[in-house]
């Protein structure tokens, strides 16, 4: 009897430890099926965030992008406008000298004024040392020499090389640097005419050693003096020769 | 306030044209025609830098530099001395008078408003 109740209880247990398997065994398997679910949509979910971020992180760089063109271009204008700036300043600069070369010209009816106002101009405006300022005649009578010996115009004559060319051509002709003057040794020659009278003329022989070569402004000068200097030239010849008729 | 500078010249026409381009930056200007003129008028004025020539009669640029870099009224003022020749000794001879720059003739405006700028702004 006893032997049989053990053998039953035995069965029992046998038993409700199968169906506990079972359960455990499903149990697992929902267990497996969860995390395959949750690791399938946290999957995902790290998918689109991650796409979310590359977008936003290339959205950031073109607007990086956009920024740099924009502060290239900001830095290209900055630029043209010093440019502008830095040129109004030189034609202003030489609009200031070249008034500066004509008002010197003109505040006197002295001959000997004019005279000193072009070497002024001469020595300080375009750079030179070495110059001379003589007659329209043909022997070119010295009127003003400077940083030469007036001697060093002995044998020039209104025909010589560059200076009978200035004035046949009734124009200033200058050497660039680099350029070998003849053999006047002249490298600028002015000639100081107003309208066809030859007053006359101009000679440079030399820069200073800084000036690197002749410049719009130089020719501007030049041209300049060439008439203006002219006309206040005639200008204290006239007032001589009233003084001089009034004196009479 | 403008910055006050005394142009030194005995060429009515330089400073003239010194004036002219100097005008654009809005300073006071003040001349002088030779180098003692230029020591009285940079103790009454104290201006805020003088440009001055070297060659002058009565007293050269060296020498009124020098005079004005040893009087305590106006040695603080920075010089600009104005060459005909940029030669080395010439620099030379500028730069043992006490001048804190130099430009040469013919004067390029945009290297002299480069350099007063330059030693406007240091000073400030």
């Amino acid at each position: 009897m006893s032997e049989l109740r053990s053998i039953r209880y035995v069965e029992r247990i046998r038993e409700a430890t199968r169906a506990l398997f079972e359960d455990l065994l499903e149990a697992n398997r929902r267990l497996g099926l969860t995390v395959s679910v949750l690791s399938t949509e946290r999957d995902a979910a790290s998918r689109e965030d991650v796409n979310e971020l590359n977008k936003r992180s290339e959205r950031w760089r073109a607007e990086q992008r956009s920024v740099l063109e924009l502060l290239e271009a900001i830095d290209r204008e900055q630029k043209r406008f010093q440019e502008q700036f830095f040129d109004i300043e030189r034609q202003n600069a030489n609009l200031a000298t070249l008034y500066a070369a004509g008002h010197a010209l003109h505040t006197s009816a002295s001959r000997e004024a004019v005279l000193a106002a072009i070497q002024e101009i001469v020595i300080n405006l375009v750079g030179s040392e070495e110059f001379a300022i003589v007659g329209g005649d043909y022997g070119l009578t010295p009127l003003a020499v400077f940083g030469m010996r007036a001697q060093q115009l002995d044998g020039l004559n209104r025909e010589s090389g560059i200076i009978g060319r200035a004035m046949s051509e009734q124009r200033t002709l200058a050497l660039m640097r680099g350029m070998p003057a003849d053999a006047t040794g002249v490298r600028v020659c002015i000639p100081l005419q107003l309208g066809q009278e030859l007053r006359g003329f101009v000679l440079i022989f030399s820069f200073l050693p800084q000036k690197e070569d002749l410049s719009p402004l130089d020719q501007e000068l030049f041209s300049l003096v060439g008439t203006q200097a002219a006309s206040a030239l005639a200008a204290c010849d006239a007032l001589l020769d009233r003084g001089a008729a009034h004196a009479g | 306030m403008a910055r006050k500078i005394l142009l030194v010249d005995d060429s009515a026409t330089v400073l003239m044209m010194e004036r002219m381009i100097l005008a654009s930056e809005r300073f006071e200007i003040v001349t002088a025609a030779n180098g003692e003129e230029a020591q009285e008028r940079a103790r009454t004025e104290q201006p805020d830098l003088i440009l001055m020539d070297i060659v002058m009669p009565k007293q050269n640029g060296i020498q009124a530099c020098r005079a004005i870099k040893q009087d305590p009224a106006t040695k603080h003022i920075p010089v600009i001395l104005v060459t005909t020749r940029g030669e080395a000794e010439s620099m030379e001879a500028g730069y043992t008078s006490g001048c804190n720059d130099y430009v040469t003739k013919p004067v390029n405006s945009a290297e002299l408003l480069g350099k007063i700028r330059n030693l406007l702004g240091a000073r400030s």
